[in-house]
């Protein structure tokens, strides 16, 4: 029995040997790559013409498409605030996904909407439509009062309503700064082939105080810890991860909170799948594999510029939720799409990034849990050697360190969202704190949601932040 | 975690795994360090350079308002004279920015730009290799109008990056010049068949010339017989002001065997709103039975906007066409039309087809036109009275009766309300 621990021992540490080079390898190579792309993208910026875009007569109409439950809150706000945003032509439709609190009734004085019939076609099926609200002196607002069928179903049922070649998501405890969709809008422009999605960034708003005019007033960081520690993965997760994945045409995730789709080719795909609990990583795996499977050309861009500010989880209650619930997201995506791994018909998505995702992302927190729990064998059986056992674990932690000190590096390069400098050295500490326990705890949420998946146990779990009480928040970064 | 934090089996091997991962640790180490030294030096000299910049540009800013308002400019070009590429001369270069983009001394500004030596310094940099530094340089003479920077940039409509030509087009639009404008047109169709991006940048940059524009646009039309490019021209057009020149172009090409071409010439002439003669809109009528879908959608919109009352009975039969949009343009059109649209929908709201009718009576809601209904049946006019009933009798058939209810609920005639429940129990009996 001694024998067969010690041979799993030995081969397992040369398993892990390969798999944390490998997966340091690619987030190496996604840090450089990401590097050369955001300079080179800050340098474009300054001669962009999004000034002439939006007078431009190519510059498509856009749906946003907010889904509602029991958003009472926020509402009214995220209303305002995304009404005022700066682009040519867009309505906003707000799906109210049957809410119990007063959200519904809130819309409607505030901005004195009456019910109206509507022709409403169902390309893609989704729970009843209760009715439609609407006031031709607010013409691009529309609310539709639906019955509950979950985030993916309010998106599809504001797809049915929509009248515009593209639509743009966004959760109702976000706030978009005034030219974000505009800037999001310019690879559609912009591209010579056509660009079916495409994402911005995702910020954390917790802290931070609105002006009059419900735009992005001072920016401050908050005092509690956890959203400190949220604010570096955020800052890491989109700067540098999805920018890489970006370049090499691969990517798997847009944040559902904020995005733009072209509305045919998502109907086409089938719209958003009920019953994920990711949708927008699901939806973007898919369209992949409607596009590549038709062999024509298409970008999926994510873009570093446009900026929503978004409600994060402030206890470890709600954040554990948020984790598990993005982890078992993943899971789902990538098993409903398992025909695409290691398969040459739907090319670097199918031979590079779907077998990354199952293999790192996915198995990753299983992994590193069971490497816990070999070191503890290791010390048993007297295989352990305690001064190589500190070096590797310090070089992991100084790995994590690097990476988050190379995040907010991006950021000072940047778009320096974070002025003062305690936010700066604050930030920089909090990525150092992240390594002992914060990154355990999450790898910990998202083993249990592996253990979910594998029992069956895929339903919503819902999140509550302070500003609103939200169940579905995407923000993924 | 790997072989290495196991009892290793020999020495040899020991200190090689201790070197390698010592190694490792050292090198982050580094580059932590070095991206944290990097982050604050950055920002020190960020902070610095910005402080100075602001203070610079305060101080230029002032200098140049008191300057500008003395006429010569000969005087006023020392106190202005920096080194290329110092901070003084980018404080110069933000407040000249600021003086060209409008005000009465945009002129002044641009001769400034000039003779202090900007136009130079980037018309030099257009010939860097460097596609950032390239495209930078373009965009500030583009930003600088400096009429005489044109047959610089001219020449560069014939590179093949497509960045570089985007640019092009825009900095070449924002100077605006005839010369500029010849020039872009001339190369259109090589704009337009270049690339999807190009093409783009030249049909929003083409906007940018204003009414300048037209007369150019009109007589280089004369000279292409490419429907591709006369449907460009005609869509600009039907961007810019509404210009007799324009609606007599327009109405040249509704004829056009080109669909596209009929129906950017539709949308010219609809730009004109109510402003047209009725001579010069009547010919939106033949093209609203035309056999293709989306110039059937353009000249229901046309006349609509230019609210050509002898649409009525054509854009009735709009409402049955086979397409959505176009039933649904069609019965938006007619709200537009008041009193004169009631015949319309009242006689298709009578036919069978079932989704005309509810496009119909969706828009008529919409549009507010079923409130309007409801309080004609509280009017004098008892031919009006009796038609909206049988309207919104129709639309209560259809379930379209939230307008009813809603009234029912908070209106305040009583006859009004009197006649609604009489006709919701007529339906009810039905």
């Amino acid at each position: 029995m001694r024998t067969a621990i010690i041979y799993f021992v030995i081969g397992f540490n040369y398993f892990v040997g390969a798999y944390f080079g490998i997966v340091n390898t690619v987030y190496a190579g996604l840090l450089i790559i990401s590097l050369f792309a955001i300079i080179r993208h800050i340098h474009r910026v300054k001669y962009s013409p999004i000034r002439d875009f939006r007078a431009s007569p190519e510059t498509p109409p856009v749906s946003i498409l907010m889904p509602v439950y029991n958003e009472e809150k926020a509402v009214i706000r995220s209303i305002r605030a995304t009404l005022s945003i700066d682009y040519p032509l867009f309505e906003v439709i707000l799906i109210n996904d049957g809410s119990t609190d007063g959200t519904l009734q809130t819309v409607i004085d505030a901005f004195r909407l009456k019910k109206i019939d509507r022709v409403y076609r169902n390309f893609l099926k989704t729970e009843a439509v209760r009715g439609f609200y609407y006031n031709n002196e607010t013409p691009n607002l529309l609310v539709i009062d639906k019955v509950r069928g979950g985030k993916a179903d309010a998106l599809n049922c504001g797809i049915n309503g929509s009248l515009s070649p593209y639509f743009c998501s966004v959760d109702a405890d976000s706030l978009l700064e005034k030219d974000a969709l505009i800037r999001l809008m310019t690879p559609v422009l912009e591209s010579g082939v056509p660009v079916i999605a495409c994402g911005g960034v995702v910020r954390v708003l917790n802290g931070i105080q609105l002006g009059d005019d419900l735009a992005i007033g001072k920016i401050d960081l908050p005092d509690k810890p956890i959203i400190l520690f949220q604010i570096v993965e955020y800052l890491r997760g989109f700067l540098f991860g999805r920018v890489g994945w970006d370049v090499l045409n691969s990517l798997l995730i847009i944040s559902g909170t904020f995005s733009l789709f072209h509305k045919a080719t998502v109907i086409e795909a089938g719209g958003f799948k009920v019953g994920n609990v990711s949708e927008d990583m699901e939806v973007i795996v898919r369209l992949h594999k409607v596009k590549r499977s038709q062999k024509k050309p298409y970008r999926i861009r994510f873009i570093s510029d446009p900026i929503c500010w978004t409600e994060v989880p402030e206890n470890m209650e709600m954040l554990a939720r948020q984790r598990r619930r993005w982890h078992l997201g993943l899971i789902q995506s990538i098993f409903h799409n398992r025909d695409m791994i290691f398969n040459p018909r739907y090319g670097t998505i199918g031979m590079l990034v779907m077998p990354y995702y199952l293999l790192f992302e996915i198995i990753g927190p299983f992994i590193e849990i069971l490497g816990y729990i070999v070191v503890l064998l290791s010390y048993a059986v007297g295989l352990l050697a305690v001064k190589f056992f500190m070096l590797f674990i310090t070089l992991a932690i100084f790995y994590g360190i690097f990476l988050s000190t190379a995040g907010i590096f991006l950021e000072e390069l940047t778009y320096r969202r974070y002025p003062a400098w305690g936010h700066m050295f604050r930030l920089l500490l909090y990525g150092v704190f992240e390594n002992f326990g914060y990154r355990q705890i999450n790898s910990f949420w998202r083993l249990q949601a592996m253990v979910r998946y594998l029992a069956g146990r895929t339903g919503w779990e819902h999140v509550e932040n302070k500003g609103a009480r939200s169940n579905e928040k995407g923000g993924r970064p | 975690m790997n072989r290495s934090i196991l009892n290793p089996p020999n020495s040899i091997h020991t200190d090689l795994t201790l070197i390698l991962i010592t190694t490792a640790i050292s090198a982050l180490v580094l580059l932590i360090m070095a991206l944290l030294l990097a982050s604050i030096v950055r920002r020190v000299l960020n902070d610095r350079m910005y402080g100075k910049l602001d203070a610079l540009r305060h101080e230029y800013g002032r200098r140049l308002s008191q300057a500008l308002e003395l006429e010569g400019i000969a005087v006023q070009k020392e106190a202005f004279l920096t080194q290329p590429g110092s901070l003084a001369w980018q404080a110069v270069e933000d407040v000249l920015f600021a003086v060209v983009s409008g005000g009465k001394f945009a002129d002044k500004g641009r001769t400034l730009f000039q003779r202090l030596g900007y136009m130079a310094f980037y018309e030099e940099q257009l010939a860097s290799r460097n596609v950032l530094a390239r495209a930078s340089a373009i965009d500030k003479l583009g930003r600088m109008r400096c009429t005489s920077s044109t047959p610089k940039l001219i020449p560069l409509l014939e590179e093949a990056d497509p960045e570089i030509l985007s640019v092009t087009v825009r900095a070449l639009s924002r100077i605006g010049t005839r010369e500029a404008l010849a020039a872009i047109i001339g190369r259109l169709p090589d704009l337009l068949g270049r690339s999807l991006v190009t093409r783009k940048a030249m049909e929003t940059a083409l906007l940018n010339f204003g009414e300048t524009a037209i007369p150019y646009l009109i007589g280089y039309h004369w000279e292409s017989a490419d429907p591709w490019i006369i449907s460009c021209i005609l869509e600009t057009l039907s961007h810019l002001a509404p210009d007799a020149r324009s609606m007599s172009l327009a109405l040249e090409h509704l004829q056009s065997p080109n669909a596209e071409v009929r129906s950017k010439a539709l949308k010219v002439l609809g730009s004109a709103k109510a402003n047209v003669p009725l001579h010069m809109a009547a010919p939106v009528l033949p093209l609203l039975e035309d056999p293709v879908w989306f110039v059937r959608l353009q000249a229901a919109k046309s006349a609509g906007a230019l609210e050509l009352t002898a649409a009525a009975r054509p854009l009735g039969r709009l409402l049955f066409d086979k397409n959505w949009h176009v039933r649904r343009q069609a019965a938006l059109a007619l709200t537009k039309f008041g009193h004169t649209a009631i015949d319309i929908f009242l006689e298709v709201l009578s036919m069978s087809d079932g989704y005309a009718k509810e496009s119909i009576c969706e828009e008529i809601e919409k549009a507010g036109f079923s409130d309007r209904l409801i309080v004609n049946l509280g009017g004098v006019d008892g031919t009006l009275r009796t038609k909206s009933r049988e309207i919104l009798k129709i639309m209560q058939g259809l379930h379209f009766s939230t307008p009813l209810i809603e009234y029912l609920e908070n209106g305040d005639d009583e006859r009004i309300k009197q006649e609604i429940r009489s006709f919701l129990t007529e339906n009810r009996k039905s």
